[in-house]
Formats: structure tokens, sequence, C-alpha cells
């Protein structure tokens, strides 16, 4: 194979990549079409440039691309989902909705709880005078973590509120969710004192020492699970019931 | 990014029109790869898949180019995949002399500011 072949089997790779999901139609004229450019460039340019010169341009041309191909998938994407909602059965719009919930209750109770324990962190409670605002250099650089997961959380809240965003607000609510998981654990001590003691016991208790301990790491995990899944479910409903493969599955 | 306001075209969507009207002049249609080619004369690098067709499927949804994928049997004939081919609408050459209107009138108001 040579080197422009490849880079033509590549560019047919990110076409697929980014045409998935997307109905079969449309992903396959833009496929077509492309295969089609693909072809008319090697043709047009073979006795100009050498192998890995083409190569390069093809990249090129692709490379540079690839932010115009994310708007075109996005603006498709819209557009299939807004067609969807006009088909979907009862049930499935309740399943929707209900599993947009989910979501959105999810980033709301990430957004709180790390908020409210970044300013647990932040006030001194612990040390025995309460309401006062801690040195900079102490507990305020503690919960300087926790506002961070509080506001990624809310960054998620609004991500999510539009299906366009919808993936890459999950992602961020999954990020959310792990931070929040490590940095109450490594700052259980400022957020509550009662709740470090509370956790020490817990697990202590725990059954199969030392390993059961890591039990405290899994809460963030499972969430990014539960949130792939109820993602999955949402896109699975969403897809078209006529189009039972991807668009990369055409290939 | 800051959504684009309905109507508007871009200057990569008149660059297109030009060239398309050039190109279909001689040949009846143009296609993508065709497209791009004349777009690069002059020096200018191909044009990039995801801004030339991105631009030509938007253009195509608002009637300035008419789209039709070639006869399957011309291009086994000739044994390459085949085209999707354009021509440029009576909305799409009225937009491009409408602009050709403004170019001049926009120039003049600039150089009395």
């Amino acid at each position: 194979m040579t080197p422009a072949e490849r880079a033509q089997r590549r560019v047919l790779r990110w076409v697929d990549r980014y045409s998935k999901g997307l109905p079969l139609p449309v992903a396959e004229e833009r496929r077509a079409e492309l295969e089609s450019d693909l072809h008319e460039h090697a043709v047009a340019r073979r006795d100009e440039l050498s192998p890995s010169a083409l190569a390069r341009e093809i990249r090129g041309r692709s490379l540079r691309g690839i932010p115009a191909d994310l708007v075109w998938r996005d603006r498709e994407m819209r557009r299939f989902r807004a067609a969807r909602l006009t088909t979907m059965t009862p049930r499935e719009l309740r399943t929707t909705s209900r599993l947009q919930h989910m979501l959105y209750i999810a980033a709301g109770a990430i957004g709180v709880v790390a908020l409210t324990f970044a300013v647990r962190a932040a006030i001194t409670t612990h040390f025995g005078t309460p309401g006062r605002i801690a040195a900079w250099y102490g507990d305020s650089t503690t919960a300087l973590p926790l506002f961070v997961t509080a506001s990624l959380a809310i960054a998620s809240l609004a991500l999510l509120l539009s299906t366009a965003t919808r993936a890459a607000g999950v992602v961020t609510l999954a990020v959310s969710a792990l931070l929040l998981n490590w940095f109450t654990l490594a700052t259980t001590m400022a957020i509550s004192w009662t709740m470090s003691r509370m956790l020490l016991m817990a697990v202590g208790s725990l059954p199969g020492q030392p390993y059961a301990r890591y039990a405290i790491f899994l809460p963030g995990p499972l969430l990014v699970v539960a949130f792939a899944l109820i993602l999955g479910r949402i896109h699975r409903i969403e897809r078209n019931p006529d189009q039972p493969n991807e668009a990369g599955a055409a290939q | 990014m800051p959504r684009r306001k309905k109507g508007a075209i871009l200057p990569i969507e008149y660059d297109i029109l030009a060239a398309g009207i050039d190109a279909q002049s001689a040949g009846g249609s143009f296609y993508g790869f065709a497209l791009a080619q004349a777009l690069a004369d002059g020096g200018h690098a191909l044009t990039a898949h995801g801004t030339l067709y991105k631009a030509l499927s938007r253009m195509t949804e608002a009637g300035l180019l008419a789209a039709e994928w070639e006869d399957p049997a011309v291009a086994e004939t000739e044994g390459r995949p085949r085209r999707r081919l354009y021509t440029v609408s009576g909305a799409g050459v009225q937009a491009l002399s409408r602009r050709a209107l403004e170019a001049p009138a926009a120039s003049a108001r600039a150089a009395q500011a």
C-alpha cells in the first residue's frame, strides 16, 4: 500500500468516525463524496508529487478541515434529533426525559455537595472557631479543588441542557464526579471532623482489610459508569428505529 | 462560536459561487475536487475537506447550488467513484451579482469615512 493510499484510508476512517450515529443516507453521502474527492485528488496530483508528498497533502486537507467536520456533524445531529423527537413514542419521550433529568439532578447534586464541602473546608469549624475564614495558605487552599469541582459540575449542567453539547456535558460531569470523590477523601479533615472520624470507622470496620479500604475510591468511577450507561441509553432511544446500524457499520 | 445570521453568505461561499460559475460555463457542472483545484488557483493550498464539503452542503440547502449524483454507469465506465455534480442556481447567481454591486458601494463609503 502506498503512503497516499494509507492517507486515504485514514481520511475515510475519520469520515466514518465523525458521521457515526447520523442517519445512514447523510453519512453515506458524505463518505461517497470524500471517496470521490480522494480519488480525483490522487489522480490529479500523482504526476506532480511524490507518493509521500501526496500523502502529506491529503492528510493536511483532512486535518485542516476537522473543525468544519465537527461543526457539520453538530448541525446534522441537531437536525436529526429535532426530527426524531417528532417520531418518538410517548414512552420513549418519557424515558428520555427521565434519563435527562437524572443527569441534571446528578450535576446539581455534585455541584451543591462540592460547593458545600468547599465552603466547609474554607471555614475552620473543626478548629473550634466556627465562622472564621481560614488564612489563604490554610484551609482556603484545601477548598480550592472543591470549588473547581463545583464549577465543573455547574458547567456540565449548562452543557447537558443542549442536545448538541450533551455528550460533552456527560464527560464534564464524569470528571467532576471523579474529582469530588478524590478531593472529598483528600480533604475530609478540613470538611468535617465528624465525617472524617465516621469515614475512618467505616473503613476500619470493612471486612477483608487492607484491600477493602479502596472501596472509598469506588463511588466516583461507579458514577462515571452510570453516566455513560444513561447517555448510551438516551442515544439508543434517539437513534432512528429504521436505522438499526450506525453509519460506521455501512462501510 | 457565534451563530451565523440566517441567510448570510461567507466569503468562501462567494468564492465557490464565482469558481462554480466559471467551471459550469466550461463543463456544465462541477464537483468537489475540481472546485478545490479552482479555488486553489493562484498558489493557495487546496481547500480542506471539511471546509469545502460543509460549505457545499450548506449552500445546497440554502438553494445557492443544485446537486445531483452522477450516473453510476458513467463513473463505472471511467473506473472511478461517482461524483456529486453541482451547478450554481439562479439564487446563487443573484447572490453573487448583489455582492458585486454592494462591494464597490461599501468601499466608496469606506473611502468617504
